[in-house]
């Protein structure tokens, strides 16, 4: 066999088993423990709004999409929840704090400058919730803002009649009556309950206990830590050390997980992109974005 | 083919200017098709394998390997004859003299460095240094197969070095051009 033949040979041969390496090496060599981070930064929302800057928003989407990679790599053995959030829809918040809850991997939140209601409430089910001294959280608590757009409805020269079928079916949308204000305040009572049993719950802690905390009031890390709503004073490294430590991990290599690169359709057309937000400002006008934004920020009760 | 494929393939690595050179006068556009389409194959396994093709990630449906493998295969001929076209004109345009069968042949083998991402994703899963060894390997591979891509214009056109350089790098700034203008009409025409 002549020389080259023997090189092509070899080449040959390398190629074929590092394919069959690559194909079934987690099975051989198992994988490195990893510990990955998850960054969480802004508002929470049911859909994201900020394309393409789609992590400007918490998403249900976008938390599944990151625990489901998570979970599925086999050689990640901890995970650490970065987030900054000052809260936002409740269904969202409860669909996070579900995931959260589920995850079967030890999962940690470390905290950075705000984690603040719907924040702390996705945070509530980790497996430890660490955060900075100086950390501003808390703010367990639920609001509503009745917005009264009737000024710059006639403004816009805008006037409306509502047909409702169904006593209350508009009562979002007039002038708050004692009655109504009642229902949306029983309403309000019973997002504000869910939370208290959330965060009661997730931080094994007596519900009375967290009904006096639950005032909305804002604590700083180091009351938080003291009232028991986190576990422990630190930042990031912390985090991935009991992440680490939770996962019963000796060396752990740290990975980013960072949320799905959008497609060029949706980076440039699709919902919330900065195209199509542009087009639609163009379009309706200065005042009527104003109250397409309000309308739709301000709609409904708010973690 | 004067010489057998596996010594012509073993001199694509090893004495690239003169296999290159006979290339361009043999022309074997069957062998160059087959071995552009091993090495784009076992790129695009490494890639699907090691997460590079997160076409979910990507927000496209995931539609499995056999499909992705099918289109890179489609789509990689397509860029092979477009590429070579308009470097073949671009080269006809620079004074370049030679056939487009040549270039097409020496492109299709120039590729042949782009089986080591193989290995070098082997390396990749090596705890602690693997990621980076396996990185600076597979940059090294990029700039072999680069540096057979200008030997390869040089070899066929009979032109200089520098000439073969501005011979690849015209369609290239072409197509950025083109694309520039075209994402520059869509932000405008909002």
């Amino acid at each position: 066999m002549s020389r080259s033949k023997i090189i092509a040979l070899i080449i040959g041969v390398v190629i074929v088993v590092s394919l069959i390496v690559l194909f079934f090496g987690q099975e051989i060599v198992p994988p490195h423990p990893r510990v990955a981070i998850i960054t969480l930064t802004g508002p929470i929302q049911g859909s994201d709004g900020g394309l393409p800057f789609p992590d400007t928003a918490i998403t249900p989407e976008l938390v599944r999409g990151l625990l489901e990679q998570a979970e599925g790599d086999r050689s990640i053995k901890a995970v650490v929840l970065r987030i900054d959030s000052p809260g936002g829809m409740i269904a969202a918040s409860q669909e996070i704090g579900d995931m959260i809850k589920e995850f079967e991997k030890p999962i940690v939140v470390s905290m950075g400058d705000q984690v603040t209601s719907g924040g702390y409430y996705i945070s509530a089910h980790a497996d430890m919730i660490i955060a900075q001294a100086g950390t501003i959280t808390g703010s367990i608590g639920v609001i509503f803002t009745h917005l009264n757009v009737d000024g710059l409805l006639e403004k816009l020269g805008i006037e409306m009649e509502t047909v409702t079928g169904g006593e209350h079916k508009d009562m979002f949308v007039t002038p708050l009556t004692p009655e109504r204000r009642y229902l949306i305040q029983r309403i309000t009572d019973a997002a504000h309950d869910q939370f208290i049993h959330t965060v009661a719950e997730g931080r094994d802690l007596p519900i009375s206990e967290v009904r006096e905390l639950a005032t909305g009031e804002l604590f700083i890390g180091r009351q938080a830590l003291e009232l028991g709503l986190v576990d422990r004073l630190g930042g990031r490294q912390v985090a991935i050390n009991v992440a680490a430590e939770l996962a019963g991990i000796q060396e752990w290599v740290v990975i980013e997980l960072a949320p799905p690169v959008p497609s060029l359709f949706d980076l440039f057309l699709g919902g919330g992109s900065i195209l199509r937000e542009m087009a639609i400002a163009r379009l309706l006008g200065d005042e009527i974005t104003l109250l397409r934004t309000l309308l739709k920020t301000y709609s409904l009760p708010r973690y | 083919m004067e010489k057998g494929i596996l010594e012509t393939l073993v001199g694509v690595l090893a004495r690239p200017t003169s296999t290159i050179r006979s290339i361009c006068q043999q022309r074997p556009i069957g062998w160059a098709i087959i071995v552009y389409l091993v090495a784009s194959l076992v790129s695009t396994i490494v890639w699907i394998e090691t997460g590079f093709y997160d076409l979910e990630g990507m927000g496209l449906p995931d539609v499995g390997m056999p499909t992705i493998i099918v289109g890179s295969i489609i789509f990689n001929i397509v860029i092979l004859v477009v590429f070579t076209a308009l470097s073949h004109l671009a080269a006809s345009l620079l004074g370049g003299k030679g056939g487009y069968g040549g270039l097409f042949s020496s492109f299709g083998f120039a590729s042949l460095p782009g089986i080591f991402v193989a290995p070098l994703a082997v390396v990749g899963m090596l705890p602690m240094v693997g990621a980076l060894l396996s990185g600076l390997g597979n940059f090294g591979v990029l700039i072999w197969s680069l540096a057979l891509y200008i030997l390869a214009v040089r070899e066929n056109y009979l032109v200089s070095t520098g000439r073969a350089i501005l011979i690849l790098l015209l369609p290239t700034v072409v197509l950025l051009v083109l694309s520039g203008l075209l994402v520059g009409l869509l932000l405008l025409s909002v």
